[in-house]
């Protein structure tokens, strides 16, 4: 009998904790850690400089103060990225008034997708270039950057408008670390998305 | 016939019944979310001043013969739709045949909040014929 009740007790304990939600306090950081000297190092971002929709440089540098929503996309995408800039915008929406945080839309095809061009795109988004950056600049280095935000990305004619992307959205913080990321195109992933930036932002203003 | 067979007879016939019933517009519904919900998103609500809205649309309701044209062969002219301007083309959508283009014309027609009646099919081939006496 005493081992029923210690089964019992134990099982509830673990469904009470398991069902219980978890509200992360604090994000983890995302990607393989590589030791250096015995050191550790986190997966960061590495530098790129890219010009945006009013012909600024922005850098590493230039985001540095900010936290900031990465995605991969080009403006005559007939596939996902639509769907990804509309979940983009909602979270712009959220976080209209809170500094902190940035949006930066890198674009998969800079040989079209030049400064005149993602000008129009964002202001038909009707975003201010602010707040959200749609940046271009060299192709191989867009790709390999790609690479370090998980996005895969390839040019692949046979893929629609030509090229083959995955719609990732992703969180990163002040020292170039990806923190969260959600599906682009799945709207429940990017509500949870949502509640996690704000888990960030919690993370600077304490 | 036996008890079973009668009862699987009875539940096949009841769940094609269902089935059929559940969604008029499955097959439309099915071609939108692949061909035209990227743009114009499942729900119909487009993607600010870059995609319209085909839900509650007052260009559509004005102009909604035109779907199978513009399913065809795309359109390119500017729109004002509820009050904003798009400018950017829509390419044609290919591929689809004449029955795949009247199931996305009559889903779309009654989609969401949409209330536009429906289009037959005769009529659908009509408007598509009339565009190649055109070309
Ligand atoms: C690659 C993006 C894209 C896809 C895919 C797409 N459209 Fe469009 N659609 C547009 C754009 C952009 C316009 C605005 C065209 C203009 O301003 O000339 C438009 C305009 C329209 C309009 C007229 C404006 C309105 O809102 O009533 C209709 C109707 C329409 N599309 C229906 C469809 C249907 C049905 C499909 C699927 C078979 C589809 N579209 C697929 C981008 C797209």
């Amino acid at each position: 009998m005493r081992n029923v009740i210690y089964s019992i007790t134990l099982l509830a304990f673990f469904l009470f904790v398991g069902c219980s939600e978890k509200k992360p306090s604090k994000l983890p950081i995302i990607g393989y850690p590589k030791i250096v000297n015995g050191d550790t190092i986190q997966h960061t971002i590495p530098d790129f400089s890219f010009v945006n929709q009013d012909s600024q440089k922005v850098d590493n540098q230039f985001l540095s103060d900010n936290i900031y929503i990465a995605d991969f996309f080009f403006t005559s995408c007939p596939s996902i990225c639509p769907k990804v800039k509309k979940q983009m915008l909602r979270i712009h929406d959220e976080y209209k008034n809170e500094d902190l945080l940035k949006l930066v839309s890198y674009t998969l095809d800079p040989k079209r997708d030049n400064v005149e061009i993602l000008k129009m795109y964002s202001s038909n988004l009707g975003v201010d270039s602010d707040k959200w950056h749609f940046l271009t600049g060299d192709k191989g280095e867009i790709f390999d950057l790609a690479d370090d935000y998980f996005v895969v990305a390839k040019e692949d004619p046979e893929a629609p408008g030509g090229f083959d992307h995955s719609g990732k959205i992703l969180l990163v913080d002040k020292d170039r670390h990806v923190r969260a990321f959600a599906e682009g195109t799945d709207p429940e992933d990017v509500t949870e998305f949502i509640s996690e930036i704000a888990v960030l932002i919690d993370e600077y203003k304490k | 016939m036996n008890i079973r067979s009668k009862l699987v007879i009875l539940c096949s016939t009841l769940f094609l019944l269902v089935s059929c019933q559940e969604d008029r517009f499955k097959q439309g519904k099915v071609l939108y979310e692949f061909h035209c919900a990227s743009c114009h998103m499942d729900d119909g609500t487009g993607l600010a001043q870059l995609y319209p809205p085909l839900d509650n649309a007052d260009w559509l309701r004005e102009n909604k013969t035109r779907l199978p044209e513009i399913i065809v062969h795309g359109i390119s002219d500017s729109l004002v739709v509820n009050g904003q301007l798009y400018t950017i083309p829509m390419s044609p959508v290919y591929g689809l045949s004449q029955v795949e283009v009247s199931n996305i014309t009559n889903y779309v027609l009654s989609a969401w909040s949409n209330d536009l009646g429906s289009m037959g099919f005769r009529e659908v081939q009509e408007h598509l014929e009339d565009l190649k006496i055109q070309d």
